[in-house]
């Protein structure tokens, strides 16, 4: 069974809910992956556990995401791998910072995934490789609240 | 001070005569890379602990190595400073039990993501191995 686009669209949907919607802890998080204490790749710098990733989301309220566009490369039948490169539109807002102060971020990443003989996408290896906030972002890299995401672009 | 062709050779070079020539062990591999329990993502097949790599070199003797022609390096950061590295490496080998045997002999497709730490050492952030391709008269060995 072809790893599609539709599956990685519904693996995005499912993790980032965990992660930003329902802000579940990292042995929640760990479920998606096929490799123990995985770390997120951020491609230029500051690579992420999942515990960390917890705590940043743990900062942040108001979380939607989408994504926006996958490319999908078969890369083996035995394990059934895939490459997916795409984004995701992420927005947050700060707890106790106003409704309209709202991060806005276009998240581009990178990943291998697998498919386990339950049918289960897994993660084996996720790479953000770079974030780009909108220009009416609340914030973008190196903003001194302590969320510290590495972007594109600075203001 | 940018992360050059030289260098990623250089970190190439000694990290294989360590995996390959010195058979080091997982313990000692792990120097090379930036995090402890890092894994070697073969993204066409299962993907090798650092102890699994040991274990696949312990097979092997008569081992060499060299890099194939120039890496593609791409700058991603500079704090860190962070570098992608795309290449290839020729490897060659024989199973330590057929000493007059036929030579595996591989192209490895590497992509990497090295990070300069403080001391100026690069050390491996992301090791991928994007293909292995045989040569019509090498030996078979089973990487996964």
């Amino acid at each position: 069974m072809a790893i599609t686009r539709d599956d990685i669209v519904a693996l995005a949907k499912a993790y980032l809910d965990c992660v930003m919607v329902r802000q579940e802890p990292p042995s929640e998080q760990q479920k998606f992956f096929l490799h123990r204490d995985p770390p997120l790749f951020l491609l230029r710098g500051e690579d992420m556990t999942l515990q960390q990733n917890y705590e940043l989301h743990q900062k942040l309220t108001d979380e939607k995401h989408w994504s926006v566009g996958w490319d999908v490369t078969p890369l083996c039948d035995k394990p059934e791998r895939a490459r997916a490169v795409g984004a995701f539109y992420w927005q947050a807002r700060l707890k106790g910072r106003p409704e309209t102060d709202l991060i806005k971020a276009y998240c581009f990443q990178d990943w291998i995934v697998q498919r386990l003989p339950s049918g289960e996408l897994k993660f084996v290896a996720y790479i953000n490789t770079g974030h780009s906030f909108l220009p009416d972002s609340a914030i973008s890299d190196g903003h001194p609240t302590g969320i510290s995401i590495r972007g594109e672009s600075s203001r | 001070m940018a992360i050059t062709n030289e260098d990623i050779v250089a970190l190439a070079s000694a990290f294989h005569d360590a995996s390959m020539v010195k058979k080091s062990t997982a313990a000692e591999m792990a120097e090379f890379f930036l995090y402890p329990e890092s894994r070697i993502f073969v993204l066409h097949g299962g993907d090798l602990t650092l102890q699994a790599n040991y274990e696949i070199h312990q097979k092997l003797v008569d081992e060499i190595h060299w890099t194939v022609g120039t890496w593609d390096i791409t700058p991603l950061s500079d704090h860190p400073e962070r570098a992608r590295a795309q290449g290839i490496v020729y490897w060659q080998g024989r199973h330590v039990d057929q000493a007059d045997g036929a030579l595996l002999k591989c192209y490895v497709g590497e992509d990497w993501v090295v990070e300069r730490v403080s001391s100026g050492e690069l050390k491996f952030v992301i090791y991928v191995n994007s293909f292995h391709r045989f040569l019509p008269d090498a030996a078979p060995i089973e990487i996964r």
